[in-house]
């Protein structure tokens, strides 16, 4: 049972990891409520015939976990360990309730649990430690990132998955300094996997680091001379760091080796759009679209482009919502749609069902607030306005409580 | 000789042109005589953030003989932070009258120490005197003026000697003096930039030499507010005034009253980080409101490099708007006051958006053709350093938007003089008239470069109106005073300031042009202590004084 249960732990985990790397088409969310009702209903029976059953109570305090209802999953997790003291899964999910609260005196007590039962647990402890990101728990969340960094000399190389994966908690929790030493522990543990550079590259990169982000992409260049994906990376990278000279460099030597490839045209798409050259920027970019007509990011930026030209709202506005049916859940694309009709049509109500579902998608999306509040204001929806600006501060609380050391 | 002729001959077709083109009265510069100085950045090889953002300066009258002074900060030596010779020492000069300048700086005492940024002014202690904070790299100096011609350093007595508890001692960029409690002393705001130490100055390049950094890799820090108490002491209250809690990299601010409730606010840019409007809510507290208002962020969603920022009422609707200028390819903000609903940015749609060819630091909101409608000036130079292949990039032109009304505005740089196709590495302006010939001028700095005066030459034969306003039971200079003027044709707005741009302080004289009207039929003034005053008949075309009654 133990070992079940942490073996499903992490099996949940790094499929719900996949969906960082590949953009999914968007499920259904309305089956998937059904079924999850479903379940629910079955475990309360089983609950009701016995109150210990202790499958029921771990499958329905997960599911709370899943629903985000912290207060309703932790009674359960508590009643599970009060049966099964031993298993460090079940405490995992006391302390995800635990963070989910503000709980630190429960989420130190579950810390300690999983740590004397399972130390040297990789998927464990880089699990609570990526619950604990960014929770404004400092001491717990200090001491369970360094046991799970103290883990990696004595992993193989699928340990790397984990740190990737607990680096872009980190990154997310806007902790760059402890994500960058997760990411390096992922290429130290597998240097053979693209990916584990690129992501530290970008971090660097977005952190004014442009030194230090090249360097890692010369050694991924070095390491796959022949890769196309990792020259367009290296581009990328320095267009991220402000040097589109740079990254035509890279676009050119990726070019050089695959010239029609989407992925390089859509690179110097974005070096044109960067350089202002926008019509060069959309012919690129409208063949990287014919090429791959299936790329989300490419319609993004064709979309971007055409944006920036007088006469180009339509065409923009085609570009975003096509890469929105590909790829539903681009924040940025939401947006940027929602921009479209408020800047250029007025149009405040479609305006604000697009800025809508961008805040919902990236709360943390600072400027799509700043745009649905005044769209509420023009459409003299006060009180909407009043709501977003009072959830705006509630995230800005929450974000003061995590940098702020206790 | 002829050459010159040639090109003066030239500027003067393209400022005809560029009425017939824009129907305004053309707006003309040129380079006037200025003061020996050049701002000084202790230049070397490795680059230190602070090199990139000196200049400083002031245009105020410190010996009250009617005539505006000259005030400029400057840097020091690298990375010690320490003024080791003449050429690094703060100038004040005096204005002759007669379009030349003193360099008075001994007998005043006014030398300074450190590596000074900005510069405010205002009369703290409310003797009649013009007083000067000067905002540096980890020490800032508050002047008193003696009114004998000397300056004395009280920066420890008044209690301004205040490191903060958490960042420690922070680097002050700019300051404003604001009486945000109305209480009739003037209080002080200061902008502070980022945690910077030499020590742990991280070393980036730039085509392959060193140059600076880009400002995401330091840390933010909040803005002070000292309270003044009225015994020439202040009492920091950063934290309990709410202004604490919202970390920036502050680069301007500009004190108005967004809401037209008769309370200061505060506008302060941030480099790379939303911007933030402290509403007052007159209970000694600010509220940060820049997204609820529309102006933490440009219209495409981005936190820009903001950099200075002048806040005035560019389409006479009562309410300020703000002007904020930015980097290269960023646009210079330009959001119009809505009133309740907010701020809607009108870069674009008026015109202003060929701003995105530059980097802009300091700025004003002036009526430089005395036409009725305030125009835009902005000093530009690009932030990194002007060597290998940058070195033809970097110096920058800067640019005038002339207000053709209806919230519109055009480019008329290249039409405004010679001296406007000059390039240089700009940082600080000051606004003021400076000859009290009704056009309002401008003091310019420049890295490692000489002062400049660009004198206002325009040719309109427009009136104008320059009011001194001398507060009673307000702070004695005046400052938040709001002006309302009414002419046969016309209805405008002002406020008394002298925060104006990036780290740079301004005529403490209201400006008005009036276009081809000579007479003012109705002067309003809304005093900060909620004294109103108005004057009827007011003839046009002089400094006019007024005593708050």
């Amino acid at each position: 049972m133990k070992l079940q249960l942490a073996l499903a732990l992490a099996v949940s985990w790094l499929s719900s990891a996949d969906s960082y790397s590949q953009s999914q088409p968007a499920r259904s969310a309305q089956n998937e409520q059904t079924a999850q009702e479903v379940t629910k209903q079955r475990l309360l029976q089983v609950l009701e015939q016995d109150p210990n059953d202790k499958k029921a109570l771990f499958e329905m305090g997960r599911l709370m976990v899943e629903e985000g209802d912290f207060v309703s999953a932790a009674p359960l997790f508590r009643k599970y360990v009060g049966l099964s003291p031993a298993e460090p899964g079940a405490w995992a999910y006391l302390l995800r309730c635990a963070v989910g609260q503000h709980d630190a005196r429960e989420a130190a007590d579950a810390q300690r649990q999983i740590e004397r039962l399972a130390p040297t647990n990789l998927a464990l402890h880089a699990q609570a430690a990526c619950w604990l990101a960014g929770y404004g728990i400092p001491e717990v969340t200090g001491h369970e990132f360094e046991l799970a960094m103290s883990l990696a000399p004595s992993q193989t190389r699928s340990g790397a998955l984990w740190y990737s994966r607990l680096g872009q908690c980190y990154e997310s929790a806007q902790d760059p300094n402890r994500a960058a030493r997760a990411f390096q522990a992922a290429i130290d543990l597998d240097p053979d996997t693209e990916t584990h550079y690129f992501r530290l590259a970008h971090l660097l990169a977005r952190e004014g680091k442009a030194g230090p982000a090249s360097e890692i992409m010369a050694s991924a260049v070095a390491h796959f001379p022949r890769s196309v994906t990792t020259r367009v990376e290296a581009g990328s990278i320095e267009l991220e760091s402000g040097n589109p000279e740079r990254a035509l460099e890279k676009q050119q030597q990726a070019a050089s080796l695959h010239p029609k490839s989407p992925g390089v045209l859509l690179l110097l798409g974005r070096i044109r759009l960067t350089q202002r050259r926008y019509p060069e920027a959309i012919a690129t970019l409208e063949q990287a679209a014919k090429l791959a007509p299936a790329d989300a990011g490419i319609h993004f930026y064709a979309g971007q482009a055409w944006m920036k030209t007088e006469q180009g709202t339509e065409k923009a506005i085609e570009h975003f919502k096509r890469s929105l049916e590909l790829d539903a859940n681009r924040a940025s694309t939401y947006y940027w749609l929602g921009s479209l009709y408020f800047h250029r049509d007025h149009d405040y109500r479609v305006a604000v069902q697009y800025l809508e579902q961008a805040v919902d998608r990236a709360p943390e999306l600072e400027a799509a607030h700043q745009m649905l509040i005044q769209a509420y204001k023009r459409l003299g929806e006060d009180a909407k306005a009043a709501a977003q600006l009072r959830r705006y501060e509630e995230i800005v609380q929450q974000r003061a409580k995590v940098e702020t050391p206790e | 000789m002829r050459g010159l002729q040639l090109v003066r001959a030239l500027v003067l077709g393209l400022g005809l042109l560029a009425t017939l083109t824009t129907g305004v009265d053309p707006i003309q510069f040129e380079d006037g005589p200025a003061p020996r100085f050049v701002t000084r950045t202790g230049r070397t090889t490795r680059k230190y953030l602070p090199q990139t953002m000196a200049g400083g300066v002031a245009v105020f009258d410190y010996n009250n003989d009617g005539l505006l002074d000259i005030y400029v900060v400057n840097g020091a030596t690298m990375p010690a932070l320490l003024k080791d010779g003449a050429q690094y020492s703060d100038r004040l000069f005096r204005n002759n009258g007669d379009g030349t300048f003193t360099d008075v700086t001994d007998t005043a005492g006014l030398a300074g120490q450190g590596f000074n940024i900005g510069v405010a002014i205002g009369d703290y202690d409310n003797d009649g005197f013009e007083d000067i904070f000067v905002a540096g790299v980890h020490r800032n100096t508050l002047y008193h003026n003696n009114g004998d011609g000397t300056f004395t350093d009280v920066t420890e007595r008044a209690g301004l000697v205040r490191p903060d508890p958490q960042y420690g001692k922070l680097w002050a960029v700019g300051a404003t003096w604001v009486d945000y409690d109305r209480d009739g002393l003037l209080d002080l705001f200061v902008v502070n930039y980022v945690q910077w130490d030499a020590k742990t100055e991280p070393v980036c390049e730039k085509g392959g030499l060193p140059d600076y950094c880009y400002p995401r890799a330091y840390t933010g820090v909040p803005n002070s507010v000292f309270h003044n108490n009225g015994d020439g002491t202040f009492t920091d209250v950063s934290a309990v005034s709410g202004i604490r809690r919202s970390i920036g990299k502050g680069m301007a601010v500009a004190a108005a009253d967004f809401e037209g409730d008769g309370w200061p606010d505060l506008f302060v840019s941030n480099d790379t980080l939303p911007n933030s409007l402290f509403l007052n809510q007159r209970n000694g507290t600010f509220k940060e409101a820049a997204i609820e208002k529309g102006v933490a962020f440009t219209e495409n969603g981005a936190a820009i490099s903001g950099m200075g920022v002048d806040a005035r009422d560019i389409d006479n609707d009562s309410l300020p708007d703000i002007f904020e200028t930015a980097l290269l390819n960023e646009t210079m903000p330009l959001f119009r006051n809505l009133g309740q609903v907010g701020f809607e940015e009108i870069t674009f749609s008026s015109g202003a958006h060929a701003s995105l060819a530059k980097t802009g630091w300091s700025n004003g909101i002036y009526d430089f053709n005395n036409d009725g409608r305030k125009d835009l000036f902005a000093a530009c130079g690009h932030v990194m350093d002007a060597q290998g292949s940058l070195h033809a990039t970097v110096p920058q032109t800067n640019i005038i938007f002339a207000n053709l009304g209806k919230e519109q505005f055009a480019d008329v740089s290249t039409s405004a003089g010679v001296a406007l196709a000059r390039r240089g590495v700009h940082r600080g302006a000051a606004f003021g008239d400076l000859d009290n010939d009704g056009r309002v001028d401008v003091v310019l700095t420049e890295l490692d470069g000489p002062l400049r005066i660009l004198r206002n030459v325009s040719l309109a034969p427009n009136h104008w109106l320059l009011i001194r306003t001398i507060g009673t039971k307000s702070n004695r200079d005046g400052i938040g005073t709001r002006i309302r003027l009414v002419t046969e044709d016309s209805v405008q707005y002002n406020a008394v300031s002298t925060s104006v741009g990036y780290a740079s302080s301004s005529d403490l004289r209201v400006h008005f042009g009036l276009g081809r009207r000579a007479l003012v039929q109705e002067l309003e003034l809304f005093w900060p202590s909620g004294t109103y005053q108005v004057l009827k008949n007011v003839k046009a075309d002089q400094v006019l004084t007024v005593r708050e009654p």
